[in-house]
């Protein structure tokens, strides 16, 4: 379903060093800065098909975060779930909501969940769905 | 690398309207759960749009994007036209967007809270 995902932060290089080390937990590679055509600069993360992107806004104001809004990372494990909170916990992130833990997700069955707000205050939640 | 993205309402109505129409031009199905409505599974990701958990006014943010993948350049058009056509606003009309050497045709749109997407494919008529 997914291209990608872009998030906006008002501090590149936090953010880089950030989602290097969380999503180093999934797996993938360090981010690649680029610059767009408008001089902004971004930070790629290619992994499993998908792209995660953080971004300088290119209309200049401010980034801030949409509230009612979460972005769900896919993770192989319970332990990954959780490693995923940790991480970013331990590099500045806000832990969110219930511990990380098995919850009943009702209809989708018991869910593998985590939930932190990285350093700009987007909402990222780890999901692991264990097989049917 | 995504299981799901969910976006804030302020008008669970309004914004159903939009992404049912604008999914179903990707043709990715939909349905309700209360007053959310969600697209797709987690086989290939789920999108969901609802009122915030917190009860506060759902906010767009600025610099966030959300990329959809659409199989063809027809339905990347169809994609934003249903948008246009059912309380979205427009935010970049289809065409080509290349970047370095890979080749996409895309579209952007606002949906009726002002969150910013985008629908992409690679599969580029030359």
């Amino acid at each position: 379903m997914f291209s990608h995902v872009m998030l906006g932060t008002n501090d590149l290089d936090r953010a880089k060093a950030f989602y290097d080390k969380v999503l180093g937990v999934l797996g993938a590679r360090e981010g690649s800065i680029n610059v767009g055509k408008g001089g902004h600069h971004r930070v790629f993360y290619m992994h499993g098909q998908n792209i995660f992107i953080l971004t300088q806004p290119i209309n200049d104001e401010p980034a801030d975060c949409a509230n009612g809004m979460t972005i769900g990372f896919a993770c192989a494990s319970p332990e990954q779930v959780k490693e995923l909170h940790d991480v970013a916990v331990a590099n500045g992130g806000q832990s969110i909501e219930d511990p990380p833990g098995l919850r009943d997700g009702g209809a989708l069955g018991p869910l593998h969940l985590s939930y932190f707000r990285d350093l700009d205050g987007h909402k990222i939640c780890a999901l692991h769905r264990p097989a049917a | 690398m995504f299981t799901h993205v969910v976006v804030g309402t302020n008008d669970p109505e309004a914004s159903a309207r939009f992404y049912d129409a604008t999914f179903g031009a990707l043709g990715i199905a939909g349905g309700r759960s209360g007053s959310s409505a969600y697209y797709g599974g987690y086989d290939g990701g789920f999108f969901s749009v609802g009122p915030p958990r917190d009860g506060e006014a759902a906010t767009h943010a600025n610099g966030g994007t959300i990329g959809l993948s659409a199989k063809t350049q027809s339905e990347v058009d169809a994609w934003h036209a249903a948008g246009i056509a059912n309380g979205g606003s427009d935010e970049g009309a289809p065409g080509r967007r290349d970047m370095g050497p890979n080749k996409l045709y895309g579209a952007y749109l606002r949906d009726p809270c002002g969150n910013k997407i985008c629908a992409f494919t690679t599969n580029v008529d030359d």
